[in-house]
């Protein structure tokens, strides 16, 4: 039996055909699916290489879910490890737009390891500067104010 | 790429729910360090409860166990810490002597000797079969979960003599939900008169053994891991989980060392429930109640030490229940399924 294909269209336009399993690990997706079957769903909002990374992790997930009932133990740390070396291969501004991604198609264990990602990115950082720099935030504290956040942020002892 | 599109990219445009999930995830100390980053994240990290949780302490005020929030930041000059918000869980019928805690599940020894497990959510209660020699006034107790099978034990420590002027044999023992029976898994003689390099020498494995077990049993709220543990015979060191994954494998880090010099301080370590732990200054904090079942916010670190009056305790300043999302549903049945498994610990 050939598979049901989709195809999804980027905001420059350019079409991904897709299996419909794959896709409808988006709730979003899966939502426009049956409300309009056959038709080009248009992510404006998304660049092609973006759709590409969200699609590469579906197709990854939904492959691992087919076989996985049987050796699920081992499966599911293979994709766990699988899943970490995706999100550690990708720059923090694409990161982010992944992250976006995500939360807007509605594919909650996509957003689980980007925030996770994210949240590990701030814990390694050492200091507020080293923060700043790496989210590219700008500072509108003087050093006064950041000197009395920091005595706020101190234990009572 | 042009100056808007790279600051559109920026954490800070990202919405404030998405903010708050990735900042819930943060450790303490990296949080104060994004305070300080800029005035808009600094303004939502202050006015977001769920980020604030980490303040949320479990304590038993006139028999009654509460949940109750500080502003440790906020001790006053009178040496009073302002209880932000609380509610009791004053359905239970009995009173509590002593309540540990584990995501929200609650062991509780009774003042009429009964050992009882309390899901405070669905009102579920569970009444463990007693050990032998239970004397609950001097017994301490643990309730844990395996992090690798999410199966629930309890671990009770039984001290007999003080291991000052009697040596003082301490029995630890495991309850089994399955089996619904307790196992005695370590015997052991704590004397002052064995120097402690002997002591561990002798024992090493058994001593090791023992440690790992504690680690993996004592978990604490939010993924935050405290234990004690003697690591010398006078003194007391404390651990923290820096990483849970999800395959159950901890890393461990000592926070402190707290030393025996006095007393008071020492034993109310020991007797704590509920901890609040800042890496960054290396102090913990959990609250107290005295020999007059007053309250206090007891702070300790390396060589420091303070009690903090609890103020604003009453019945009137009650939350409801419900009100609470970092409480979790325990599912009937889901106490104890298939055999314990020690999480694999690693020391740093």
């Amino acid at each position: 039996m050939s598979k049901k294909m989709i195809v999804l269209k980027s905001s420059e336009g350019v079409s991904f055909v897709v299996e419909e399993a794959v896709a409808r690990q988006s709730k979003i997706i899966s939502f426009l699916v049956e409300e309009f079957p056959d038709r080009e769903l248009p992510l404006t909002n998304m660049t092609s290489e973006i759709l590409r990374k969200t699609i590469e992790y579906c197709k990854k997930h939904v492959v691992e879910d087919d076989g996985g009932g049987d050796s699920s133990s081992s499966s599911s740390g293979d994709l766990k490890e699988w899943d970490v070396k995706f999100v550690a291969e990708i720059d923090q501004p694409r990161l982010m737009d992944l992250l976006m991604a995500a939360n807007y198609l509605d594919i909650p264990s996509l957003l689980d390891v980007t925030c996770q990602k994210v949240a590990d990115t701030i814990a390694a950082c050492n200091d507020e500067k080293e923060i700043r720099a790496t989210f590219n935030i700008e500072n509108d504290f003087t050093e006064e104010e950041v000197e009395a956040i920091r005595m706020e942020n101190q234990y009572p002892i | 790429m042009t100056k808007k599109e790279e600051k559109s990219r920026n954490t800070i445009h990202l919405p404030e729910d998405l903010l708050v999930e990735i900042l819930s995830r943060v450790p303490d100390a990296s949080l104060a360090r994004f305070r300080s980053t800029s005035k808009g994240l600094n303004a939502l990290i202050k006015k977001e409860g769920r980020l604030a949780k980490k303040s949320l302490v479990v304590m038993l005020i006139d028999y009654r166990v509460y949940f109750v929030r500080l502003d440790l930041h906020g001790i006053t000059d009178e040496n009073v810490v302002k209880v932000i918000s609380q509610f009791s869980l004053n359905d239970y019928p009995l009173s509590i002597r002593d309540v540990f805690h584990c995501d929200g599940l609650l062991l509780c020894t009774t003042m009429d000797e009964e050992l009882v497990v309390w899901n405070p959510c669905s009102g579920e209660t569970s009444r463990i079969i007693k050990p032998l020699n239970s004397k609950y006034s001097s017994d301490v107790y643990a309730l844990g979960k395996s992090s690798c099978n999410n199966e629930y034990k309890i671990l009770r420590v039984h001290h007999r003599g003080d291991g000052w002027l009697s040596p003082c044999l301490v029995k630890y023992e495991i309850y089994d939900f399955t089996s619904k029976s307790w196992r005695v898994v370590v015997k052991t003689v704590k004397d002052r008169k064995i120097p402690y390099d002997i002591l561990i020498i002798q024992q090493r494995g058994l001593d090791l053994c023992l440690f790992r077990m504690i680690l993996s049993l004592i978990i604490l709220w939010q993924n935050l891991c405290l234990l004690t543990s003697c690591v010398k015979l006078l003194d007391i060191g404390v651990w923290m989980a820096t990483k849970i994954k999800g395959t159950g494998d901890m890393s461990w880090s000592k926070l402190l060392t707290v030393k025996r010099t006095c007393s008071d301080q020492f034993f109310k370590l020991c007797k704590g429930v509920s901890f609040l732990a800042d890496r960054e200054n290396k102090v913990i904090g959990h609250p107290i109640k005295d020999m007059n079942f007053r309250n206090f916010l007891h702070i300790v670190g390396e060589d420091k030490y303070r009690k903090v009056n609890l103020c604003a305790v009453g019945s009137r300043y009650a939350l409801p229940v419900s009100g609470d999302p970092t409480l979790v549903q325990i599912q009937q049945g889901s106490l104890g399924l298939g055999t314990w498994k020690e999480p694999i610990t690693k020391f740093s």
